[in-house]
């Protein structure tokens, strides 16, 4: 497979001390959809901003399609990525049509080109009534759907986007996702942060899980569950875990095939049936449990065990 | 071609954001109730202005008891504005020169040699005398009557008797008609003519205060020695008395209409202009904004993965705010011309200088707007800019007198401190061509031209070299 951006032993530290990014090195490969799944503050714009020659890191190096960093801004290789920051770039004033009018002459596209390619991405992001509308004025999932097409003017090879559905509403983040997917079916290499598991799972052939500036795991999201917590998780939620109880679990439980998170616990286990028909024998044990289920694994499961940290927030 | 999409969406934007209508219009419009509502009189420049004197008036005698003194009041009154200096300062506020006649006074006023002659018409002494003869009935009666009446009351009757002989012997001033008139020849399109129009009145009565009192002062000695009496006058009695009939007449040449709107256009030709150039300066204040916010939104990062070079981004935000400026003087210049304060009266070259004046002030101001945000990041920049701007054009606008001493000349053009304010070329460049185009020829608008050319230059070369360096520079 052939490699778009490699990053090789990447540490950024702030002037604040900040160590944001800590020896993370992983490649992204041409034509996949690479995301960095991680919670806010883990590091990922850091990274995306290192990626797109905004930031110099402290030590490590970055190559985008084999040039590196410190050639990439001078190099033409820069006109073959575009990225979408977390907040929109956009010109508040113009109209949807102006902005991506005015985008594409900074590429300097041919006028002709131009107007075609602007009606093209009208269509695709479902912007083509609101084209003579002030982009200020546009709801907050068309403001985005607005930047990822301005960001696709030069009809880029690789596109980078981060937390491309922050901020929107569940009609408008579906319609992102979609718009995503036909990307990659278009052969673009995407890389996405995002700190929402659902949209990892679905999107993603490769999950880089990152906690605090350090690359956890790396795989796609299916082996990424098989490898940290199998196929299915047993999620069991108690009133109150006291130390009894905790001792009554350990004792049918390997500590390590534990995740705690607050009253709730997951648990991994090659035979979960077994492992339920245990806990319903310690009468004590039962009672003190609210609601016991046995699921399909997630990436949450994943990062909660990789990390014992929840991703989000509960 | 890149550059010209980018000025013209930047144009787009910046005349669609509300904020720079406030601006454009909210601004403009506080100072032209603040400084609309001062007298036109502040606009002078602290230098002796040139008149010409012209004394058609012959002398009159009066006495004062057994002492007769001959007088003239013309001549008199040229010595007074001789004397007369700005205040707190050493400098003449005229030049005067003699002129023996009427054809001589017209002439020179027509050639702007200077910048009016005064005339002080035949009779003039003998209306002043009799002024200053009123004055002091107005301002002894009351005095000698009061006195009289104390005197009176305290049982000493010979003494009050003899203040009312005093009383009696001052009365013959009553009753007595006077019209004081001075002429003013000159071009009323002048600033500087009305100018002198503006001082000559406030001199006239300061004049004829000033020999009112020494009148009054005489004649109460006069009066104090004769009938054995103390009489004693302060400055406010004969200053409540002074008050009086006094015209000064506006003799115009050249041109046709009347004084009043004359006037009104004079003021606005000083005041719009330094209005036009100070709503400029202001409203390029929005460049900080839009810039900053650029930065911020991660815009100007961006823009480094495009095929644009800085130098045609920032020359895009130069150009497009060259063509606010313009927009912006053609709305205000409208309003003026609608309100009637400006009249069309230039020859097309005079109005393709004065429309590159106002482009250039808002290539000057948006490059002066770079060049700060490049140092001052975050929300301070603009207040700092704004603090800056809006003293410099408060100063250089011509709403007040401030002292601007000459430091050189080129080309015929005097430069003064303010010239170190690059806006202030504009101004009196603007002023020139679009106010007082038949004044002046295209010709000797060049010198504020040029200046302003060179600053702009200079701006914009330093805002490319400050910009690409602190904000656009590749990060590796
Ligand atoms: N410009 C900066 N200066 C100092 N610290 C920063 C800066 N930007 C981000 N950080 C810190 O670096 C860490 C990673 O931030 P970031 O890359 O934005 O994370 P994420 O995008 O994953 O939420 C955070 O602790 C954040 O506070
Ligand atoms: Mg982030």
């Amino acid at each position: 497979m052939q490699v778009a951006i490699s990053i090789r032993n990447v540490t950024k530290i702030y002037e604040n001390k900040v160590k944001a990014l800590d020896n993370v090195t992983f490649d992204v490969y041409k034509g996949e959809i690479f995301s960095l799944l991680g919670p806010n503050g883990a590091g990922k714009t850091t990274l995306i901003k290192i990626i797109t020659g905004q930031l110099e890191p402290t030590s490590g190096e970055v190559y985008v399609l084999g040039v590196s960093g410190k050639e990439f801004l001078r190099s033409d290789v820069r006109l073959r990525i575009s990225y979408v920051p977390q907040e929109n770039i956009i010109w508040p004033h113009l109209t949807v049509e102006e902005n991506l009018y005015l985008m594409g002459s900074m590429y300097k596209i041919p006028k002709s080109d131009l107007k075609t390619r602007i009606r093209e991405l009208l269509e695709e992001f479902e912007l083509l009534e609101a084209r003579k509308r002030l982009a200020k004025k546009l709801s907050g999932g068309m403001k985005r759907k607005l930047s990822i097409a301005m960001a696709l003017m030069n009809d880029p090879d690789i596109l980078i986007l981060d937390e491309p559905t922050a901020g929107l509403d569940p009609r408008a983040r579906a319609s992102m996702l979609a718009s995503i997917e036909k990307l990659k079916q278009l052969g673009k290499t995407i890389l996405l942060t995002t700190h929402i598991v659902e949209e990892a799972e679905r999107l993603a052939d490769r999950v880089g899980i990152i906690n605090a500036g350090k690359i956890i795991a790396i795989d796609t999201p299916d082996n990424m569950k098989l490898n940290s917590c199998g196929r299915e998780v047993l999620e069991i939620l108690f009133e109150e875990i006291s130390d009894e109880i905790w001792d009554r679990i350990l004792s049918i439980i390997p500590e390590n095939n534990i995740a705690k998170a607050g009253d709730k616990l997951i648990i991994k286990q090659d035979n979960l049936p077994h492992i339920i028909e245990k806990i319903r024998s310690d009468e004590v044990l039962y009672s003190k449990i609210l609601a016991l289920s046995m699921r399909k694994s997630n990436l949450e499961d994943a990062f909660l065990f990789l990390t014992g940290q929840f991703l989000r927030g509960e | 071609m890149a550059i010209l999409s980018i000025i013209i969406h930047k144009f787009k934007g910046a005349i669609r954001s509300k904020e720079l209508y406030i601006y454009i219009i909210g601004f403009p419009l506080i100072f032209m109730i603040i400084y609309g509502s001062l007298a036109g009189s502040f606009y002078s420049k602290v230098e002796p202005i040139k008149i010409g004197f012209l004394n058609t008036d012959t002398s009159v005698e009066y006495t004062i008891g057994d002492a007769t003194y001959r007088v003239n009041y013309g001549e008199r009154f040229c010595t007074f504005l001789k004397s007369m200096k700005y205040e707190d300062t050493n400098v003449n506020v005229f030049n005067i020169i003699n002129v023996s006649s009427r054809e001589e006074a017209e002439n020179k006023a027509g050639k702007l040699e200077v910048a009016a002659v005064l005339e002080t018409p035949r009779g003039f002494s003998g209306n002043i005398t009799n002024s200053l003869k009123s004055i002091t009935y107005l301002t002894l009666a009351g005095i000698l009557n009061e006195k009289a009446q104390e005197a009176y009351e305290s049982g000493n009757y010979e003494l009050a008797i003899r203040y009312w002989e005093a009383l009696a012997e001052v009365s013959e001033f009553t009753n007595l008609t006077y019209s004081i008139k001075i002429i003013l020849i000159g071009d009323p399109t002048y600033s500087k003519a009305m100018q002198v129009y503006e001082l000559s009145w406030k001199y006239l009565v300061s004049f004829v205060f000033n020999e009112a009192q020494s009148f009054a002062i005489l004649y109460a000695d006069y009066l104090s020695e004769k009938y054995n009496i103390t009489v004693s006058i302060s400055n406010e009695t004969v200053a409540s008395n002074v008050e009086r009939a006094f015209q000064v007449e506006f003799e115009r040449i050249g041109g046709k209409e009347g004084l009043k709107e004359s006037f009104m256009r004079m003021y606005y030709a000083v005041l719009v202009p330094g209005q036009i150039i100070q709503s400029i300066m202001i409203a390029a204040i929005s460049v900080i904004y839009m810039v900053q916010r650029e930065i911020e939104s991660g815009l100007m990062e961006r823009i480094k993965l495009t095929k644009i070079s800085s130098a045609e981004y920032i020359g895009g935000i130069l150009l497009s705010w060259g063509i606010v400026a313009l927009f912006q003087a053609i709305l205000m210049l409208a309003a003026a011309i609608i309100l009637g304060y400006v009249q069309v009266v230039g020859t097309i070259l005079h109005y393709i200088l004065a429309i590159t004046i106002l482009v250039m002030a808002g290539i000057l101001t948006a490059s002066f707007s770079l060049i700060m945000t490049s140092f001052v990041r975050g929300e301070a920049a603009g207040s700092i800019v704004m603090v800056i701007l809006l003293t410099v054009s408060l100063m250089i606008a011509g709403y007040f007198p401030i002292p601007n001493p000459v430091i050189g000349k080129l080309f015929g053009r005097e430069f003064t401190i303010m010239d170190i304010a690059p806006w202030r070329s504009a101004i009196t460049g603007l002023r020139k061509s679009l106010m007082l185009a038949n004044i002046y020829s295209p010709v000797e608008v060049l010198p504020d031209f040029l200046l302003l050319t060179m600053w702009t230059i200079l701006y914009v070369v330093l805002s490319f070299v400050v910009f690409s360096l602190r904000i656009l520079r590749k990060r590796y």
